[in-house]
């Protein structure tokens, strides 16, 4: 505190105030495109950072002081000129900025110019985002911007999409950005932010853009800055959308009952020739067994397929279950967006309010958001201003559906009914009011008990959460450069889980149902005070930020569950007769921060920049608490140089390169250095504790070393992009040391592992036309990187489907080789590696092709099959507009890279009771020996569907991400109604997709590690919408 | 000048209001809200108290071996590993299908081996930090005394069971490698040890146990059957004592207790074997409606008929082993099913599906001393105390003597207490072969091996001989690992 006085009371004494005479300038700005007069368009006085706007009719009026030579205009989209005083009415034209080079940016603790920036970082912008029909920001960044990996591998309305930024930093701690809402780290749901909201989305991906958020860094951070009043005319926005979707890759053709039927008589008679019987035999142990087979048989004769493997012509067919389309409908997703904004010269303010209903496409399914923002800052005095960013969003959600139900989708037996058939009738039974009844299906061979559509009939289980989060400061100008800003921030969320499992169908009728309540809350805030002092002196300007901060977090956790309903429709814990399970715990988690950052300019040429930030985190011991956080920049704008001066075709041209340490602290614990006993371990009613954790006092947390190199350019006012190299080195990461279990212990977590990123990315901007009616632009952006281990505990860690070694990639895929159908029989083959001992020790002599799955299983046997990380990726967007039509669309490309098709080989191979994937039906037989897939088989059917490389595809896709056609009404028929703009349009999402996997019926969004897990497929949709402006 | 001040002056409260939240020395300190730190525990005796009412949880709760699968359920899933490996019982389904079936549970590299070893050996690190900390707690020493009496009684149980599931019987192996030893509670500096002999880990072993049983003296458990007292502790000593052949002893602490508890009566045998209020027991466990085995405790298991729950109608009694009952014994409670294979009414749960599991009773001590008697020369004592039982079971008394004599006592053993967890422990110590004839064979179980095979024995967990720097990678003789077939000859 008295070091920061004594700063204060220096900097207050070096003042100097000039008593000098002022004069009024005034004048009007226009714009360079049509000639109209600019509303809004800001005037600065740089001597004495006095500054104004101009009115309707584009005029302003400012006082200057003897001193002042120029006034420098800038308005958004537009490039920033300083104009000199001459006499004291100025005329001046504004040129429009289609590349951008002087736009403002959102960075870490403020905002800052992107000519001078050091850093890497993109900013996507509303326009962009808004073209993605979506519930959840996170899903529409993905293709917009280089370095930045998203993968949207849910379908289901609200979910996140997943976002690595510049590779995967972490082995096992989080890869995942941190995510900054208006300046503050964000603690709630993504989902419960209205995309509508968002003005942009900056991507911050090195260190020294990000090294200012320290332990929380390492991953890249993604910040997201919600709208403000703008214009000082009123602004009403209305803006609504319906549509529907519909699964943008179909999962496999689902096998008609006669195809299953006669694919499971072929899987036992070909078993029983596996096992040495005749053909004669085979075919009619097939024939007569079949019925026990399958159970339920829904053909009209015993017998149904004869004893050539072809359905009997006599076998009708009585009942059927149609499962995929009696699960998936379409259904209508719809969304209303209204906003108000405004400003003058002391305040400015937007207030929103949203509503979004997505039912999504499965039976019960459901995601609805109500939402509220108003964003408010106000100048108080003149050296005081304050303003608040609060929003609050209420939202539901079905969540009954989850990978089981995919996995049932995609293997339930067509021959199995969804309602309950009655043989004696020949008809579906029917209830009371005439309805057919669900059939949970307990004789069948699979799926005995199962059926999602009654289970999200009965067992209606919402999730709620309310969000709460606010943005507010203070902000003390001591001088025009010096300035103190307080800012307070809460983020607070509530999810209640109210599960409901009915007392009367399905599983849970035999224990009288079960009520299932779950809340989670969270609180947490975040103090700053900063400090800033901006400084131009000549041809020097100086930036210095000082800074501390305070962030506390608080998670609740309560869960309770009563089993025994008495009746149907209760669905309160009061109801139920028995307790079945109680929790509750809670987990606290803080931060303690300084921070600083110096920016120098040098005839707008030269820029350095350095900062600096240390972290006291609750989650480590007090010796190991503290962490330093660094970065260092420059960048050169050479564009600016007089010898450029010939160049004018050079709009820009910089060079920049930064270097620096952010850190990542998201172990899975918050208490991993704490040496602990764990409660609840009581012996009946006496209380007791267990030891849970060792004392681990030397953890501390993953440090990322960042290296960056790039180069921006702008030529001809039509091109402009970037290209960057990147370097992030991540070191201290976190492993299970492998303790001797004789110890009580099997592992302790050490700081011991180094990974390695690298990579190039470019983004480029193309403007072939612009002129007030006909625009056109286009944008392409591409990453490619590799992962490499560099340092492990061990030499190899074998991690499911793949084998961590120093070298390697994560997702480097491990296993066996496939060696494809062996012609003659039809049974898969693998590679076998043989060795020969020579003088004591084994070599690799070469490989033979084996039939024999289990000699194949052990490590000598296999290899690296292939990087799940892609080679390259990114978008391609066009945007068009012509009198008043415009269209855009956006392609999302990522080549290369491997996917273990999981959901694939899972219907790849005969399980009694599951169906398959139609490709089966082109499996190996005695008439088809050229087959690519094996002989069906019940002997062989545990193998055939087994981990190998079988499975493993080069995952190559294209997706049209978004297509979009507007139409905007000429302004003079609307403005008779008072409307500045009516627009209508027509907007998909996905509708496109290409490449192999879409073949397979498997969507190519998985993961970042490329494998499956039953996911709910990404959807397409279509949907029409209005945005009116008054 | 006056406005500068002004908001300088804001400005410093702000400030200040700011350091006083963060400079809360205390800001960064969290702690979980469901654990404890360890330095917090051992203040109080009712710390000590607690984190030995943690250890014994452990022994009968799920997952204490890290398998995290229901058949991990601590010493009732060590009874059923041991009965499953035995000639008695078919396992036709349910779980520890896969002992039963011989199918390489043994093995370092599956689950099995690493589940039993972690079970074990992380209670011995619970109990050494009661050993190393209670002295430092308030309390009375009489209170300590006991904690400490008991923590003392878990570890020499603990090393006595690992001793017999990771190395051939005391008799023929003393010099073999035993399992490696701590006795102070685990740090992350903490290496590991070696195996050194399987009489460094009876000394141990005894140690403990002696020196529970003076600390225990006068210590009244009351109704908590499942823990250690002076009398379990003598039970235990029993058995060690019986595995090292030192007869005289194991005479005298089976003696002990068959004059402190009195013999199952008919009656109680016939009364399912779920109820810890028999006299007879003398240690076991109970089920409640919260701590419980769920639908996996052995009655669940078992096939009669008699569960009010969900049951997995998998376990029945081998017809040979039925043959060797007499039609009149009380215990022949055996009834054809499906005119294919015997189910046994033994077992048979309490009414709401919770019943209470017997690790000890008095009739084991009562065949454990005529087996010492035999040893001891003194015949026609064993032939009495042998009787004593056969007669009140209604069974066929046996009059051979010598080597035969032994085998009665021996054969009684199996037939009194089949399904109580000693089928494995006696076929190891006692040499006997494992011969499975008759309907064995009908269901998968049909395995002979020689007198101490290693396929009786566990391997230890391959991730101990990795990551334990004093073990040896190798099989014995070349290094510390058992072998997980052949024969071992002493």
């Amino acid at each position: 505190m008295r070091k920061l006085s004594v700063v204060l009371v220096i900097l207050v004494l070096s003042l100097q105030f000039i008593l000098a005479q002022e004069r009024q300038i005034t004048g009007k700005v226009t714009s360079s495109e049509d000639g109209l007069p600019m509303i809004g368009v800001a005037v600065m006085d740089r001597q004495s950072m006095r500054g104004g706007a101009t009115n309707v009719d584009g005029e302003f009026s400012i006082r200057v002081n003897e001193r002042t030579k120029s006034l420098q205009f800038s308005y958004v989209g537009y490039k920033t000129i300083e104009v000199p005083i001459t006499g004291n009415h100025l005329t001046v034209v504004l040129e429009p900025d289609f590349v951008a080079i002087d736009e403002v940016m959102v960075v870490a603790y403020g905002t800052g110019k992107k000519s001078t920036f050091t850093g890497s970082a993109t900013v996507v912008k509303s326009e962009a985002l808004e073209k993605i029909t979506t519930s959840n920001i996170t899903q529409a960044l993905q293709g917009q911007s280089s370095g930045v990996q998203v993968i949207n591998s849910s379908g289901q309305p609200g979910d996140s999409g997943s976002i690595l930024i510049r590779g995967i930093g972490s082995m096992n701690a989080s890869s995942s950005p941190l995510y900054v809402v208006d300046g503050v780290a964000y603690d709630g749901f993504m989902n419960a932010i209205n995309p509508a909201d968002v003005e942009s989305m900056t991507v911050l991906k090195d260190a020294s853009a990000t090294a200012l958020y320290g332990s929380r860094a390492a991953n890249g951070v993604i910040m997201i800055t919600t709208k403000k009043g703008a214009s000082d005319k009123g602004q009403i926005n209305f803006r609504s959308t319906w549509g529907y979707s519909n699964l943008a890759v179909d999962l496999p053709r689902a096998l008609s009952p006669q195809e299953f039927t006669t694919l499971t008589w072929r899987a036992m008679r070909n078993g029983r020739l596996d096992q040495g019987y005749t053909a004669e035999e085979a075919n009619q142990y097939a024939t007569t067994n079949l019925k026990n087979e399958l159970k339920i048989n829904p053909f009209s004769i015993d017998q149904p397929v004869g004893l050539n493997g072809e359905m009997d012509p006599n076998a009708q067919l009585m009942y059927w279950g149609d499962w995929r389309d009696e699960v998936l409908k379409s259904r209508l997703r719809q969304e209303y967006n209204l906003d108000f904004s405004g400003k003058n010269d002391k305040a400015d303010y937007f207030f929103s309010g949203g509503y979004v209903n997505d039912k999504g496409i499965f039976a019960a399914q459901e995601f609805e958001r109500f939402s509220l923002r108003s964003n408010l800052n106000y100048q108080v005095k003149n050296w005081l201003k304050v303003g608040t960013n609060t929003s609050l969003s209420h939202s539901r959600r079905e969540v009954w559906l989850d990978s089981s139900t995919i996995w049932f989708l995609r293997t339930i037996s067509p021959n199995y009914p969804v309602y309950v058939w009655d043989p004696a009738t020949g008809d579906y039974q029917r209830d009371g009011n005439g309805n057919k009844i669900y059939d949970y299906g307990d004789n069948r061979q699979a799926w005995t008990a199962w059926n999602p559509l009654a289970d999200a009939a009965y067992n209606p289980s919402p999730e709620t959460t309310n969000n709460v989060s606010t943005r507010n400061y203070i902000e003390i100008t001591f001088l025009p450069e010096l300035k103190f800003r307080t800012n307070f921030s809460v983020d607070h969320y509530n999810r209640t889980y109210d599960g409901y499992t009915n007392p009367e169908y399905g599983y849970a009728s035999g224990y009288g149902g079960e009520v299932y309540k779950e809340s989670r809350q969270n609180l947490s805030y975040t103090i700053n005070n900063l400090l800033t002092y901006d400084k131009t002196f000549g041809d020097h300007r100086v930036n210095v930020l000082l800074g501390q901060e305070a962030y506390s977090m608080h998670y609740k956790y309560l869960q309770a569950a009563k089993r025994g309903l008495p009746f149907l429709g209760l669905t309160e814990i009061d109801s139920a007769s028995e307790m079945s399970s109680m929790r509750s715990y809670s987990d606290k988690y803080r931060l303690l921060s300084w921070l600083s950052r110096v920016e120098y300019e040098y005839k707008d040429r030269y820029y350095v920049s350095g900062s600096f930030r240390t972290d006291g985190s609750s989650r480590f011991h007090p010796d190991s608490r503290w962490g330093e956080f660094w970065s260092i920049g420059a960048s050169w704008r050479m564009s600016n140089e007089d010898f450029m001066d010939a160049y004018h075709w050079i709009d820009n041209l910089k060079l920049k390169a930064s270097y620096g340490a952010v850190g990542n602290d998201q172990l899975s614990t918050y208490y991993a250095y704490q040496g602990l006993y764990a409660t609840g371990n009581n012996d009946y009613s006496d209380a007791g504790v267990k030891i849970s954790r060792l004392a681990n006092k030397d953890l501390k947390w993953e440090t990322n070393l960042q290296l960056n190199v790039g180069l921006e350019f702008a030529l001809f006012n039509k091109l402009n992009g970037e290209f960057e190299w990147f370097k992030r080195k991540s070191k201290d990461l976190l492993f299970g040391m492998p303790m001797a279990p004789s110890t009580g212990f099997s592992s302790i977590d050490r700081n011991i592992g180094d990974v390695q990123n690298q990579g190039v990315e470019f983004q480029l901007s193309y403007t072939p036309f612009q002129s007030k009616d006909f625009r056109w632009s286009i944008d392409l952006n591409g990453t490619h990187y590799t992962n490499k281990i560099t340092k492990l505990p061990q030499d190899e860690i074998n991690s499911g489907y793949f084998k961590w070694r120093e070298g390697e990639s994560r997702y480097n895929f491990w296993g066996i080789e496939y060696a494809g159908v062996n012609p003659e029989n039809g049974r898969d083959q693998y590679w076998k590696n043989i060795y020969e001992t020579v003088g004591g020790e084994e070599v690799l002599v070469g490989r033979e092709k084996t039939e024999d799955y289990n000699a194949v299983t052990s490590d000598k046997h296999k290899k690296y099959l292939g990087d799940a990380i892609p080679k390259i990726f990114g978008g391609l967007t066009n945007n068009l507009y012509y009198k008043g039509i415009d269209l855009s669309f956006m392609i999302y490309y990522s080549i290369g890279g491997k996917l273990y098709d999981g959901d694939y080989s899972q219907m790849m191979a005969y399980r009694t009771g599951y169906s398959m994937h139609p490709d089966m039906l082109d499996g190996w037989s005695e008439s088809n020996t050229n087959a690519s897939l094996p002989r069906i088989s019940t002997q062989y059917a545990s193998y055939m569907g087994s981990y190998t490389s079988k499975f493993l595809y080069d995952n190559t896709f294209f997706r049209l991400r978004n297509l979009t056609v507007g139409y905007t009404l000429p302004k003079s028929l609307t403005s008779r109604f008072d409307v500045n703009s009516l627009r209508l349009f027509v907007q998909g999402d996905n509708i496109l997709t290409l490449g192999n996997a879409q073949k397979r019926g498997t969507d190519p969004e998985q993961s970042v590690s490329g494998t499956t897990d039953n996911r709910f497929p990404t959807t397409k949709s279509i949907s029409f919408g209005i945005q009116i402006n008054l | 000048m006056k406005k500068i001040i002004y908001s300088l002056r804001l400005t410093g409260l702000l400030v200040l209001t700011a350091l006083v939240v963060s400079s809360c020395s205390d800001f960064l300190e969290t702690s979980p809200s469901t654990s404890v730190a360890d330095t917090d525990v051992f203040n109080t005796i009712a710390g000590a108290q607690a984190a030995l009412n943690g250890s014994y949880y452990h022994m009968r709760a799920y997952n204490s071996g890290g398998a995290n699968r229901q058949d991990d359920y601590g010493i009732p899933s060590i009874q059923m590993i041991s009965d499953a490996c035995g000639e008695d019982v078919i396992m036709w389904g349910g779980w520890y299908v896969y002992n039963y079936n011989y199918w390489g549970e043994t093995r370092g590299d599956i689950y099995r081996s690493s589940q039993l070893w972690q079970f074990l050996y992380r209670l011995i690190n619970n109990v050494n930090s009661i050993l190393a900390y209670t002295d430092n707690c308030s309390g009375s020493d009489l209170e300590k005394q006991y904690i400490k009496g008991q923590a003392h009684a878990i570890r020499g149980w603990a090393y006595f069971t690992l001793a017999r599931l990771f190395q051939q019987t005391y008799i023929i192996a003393k010099d073999m490698p035993g399992v490696p030893l701590y006795l102070e509670p685990t740090t992350d500096q903490t290496e590991g040890k070696p195996r050194g002999t399987l009489e460094d880990t009876y000394r141990q072993v005894l140690a403990d146990l002696t020196a529970a049983e003076t600390m225990l003296e006068g210590y009244n458990r009351g109704s908590r059957i499942n823990t250690f007292d002076q009398s379990v502790v003598q039970g235990v000593l029993a058995q060690v004592y019986q595995v090292m052949h030192n007869w005289s002893k194991c005479e005298e602490y089976a003696k002990k207790l068959l004059a402190k508890y009195p013999l199952t009566t008919n009656e109680e045998y016939l009364g399912g074997f779920s109820d810890e209020t028999v006299p007879s027991w003398i240690w076991g466990m109970r089920q409640t409606e919260e701590q419980n085995m769920g639908d996996y405790s052995p009655y669940a298991m078992w096939a009669n008929g008699s569960r009010k729950c969900f049951s997995f109608v998998g376990w029945f009694s081998a017809d040979k082993f039925v043959e060797l009952f007499d039609q009149d014994d009380i215990r022949y409670q055996f009834e054809v099913w499906w005119d294919i294979i015997y189910a046994s009414y033994k077992f048979r749960d309490k009414e709401d599906c919770r019943g209470s599991i017997v690790f000890m009773r008095t009739e084991e001590m009562l065949l454990t001393a005529a087996e010492a008697c035999v040893y001891l020369g003194k015949e026609n004592e064993a032939k009495e105390l042998l009787w004593s039982l056969q007669d009140m079971r209604n069974a066929k008394r046996t009059e051979a003597s010598g080597d035969e004599l032994l085998k009665g006592i021996w054969l009684e053993r199996r037939k009194e207490m089949y399904g109580e967890g000693h089928a494995l422990f006696d076929l190891v110590r006692t040499q006997q072969p494992l011969l499975r004839e008759g309907n064995h064979d009908a269901y998968g179980g049909s395995h002979q091996f020689p007198a101490r095979s290693w396929r009786f024995i566990f391997q230890l967990p391959s991730n101990e001989l990795k990551n334990n720097d004093a073990l040896v990678d190798d099989i014995w003789p070349a290094g510390d690992q058992n072998p997980y077939s052949g024969v071992y000859t002493p």
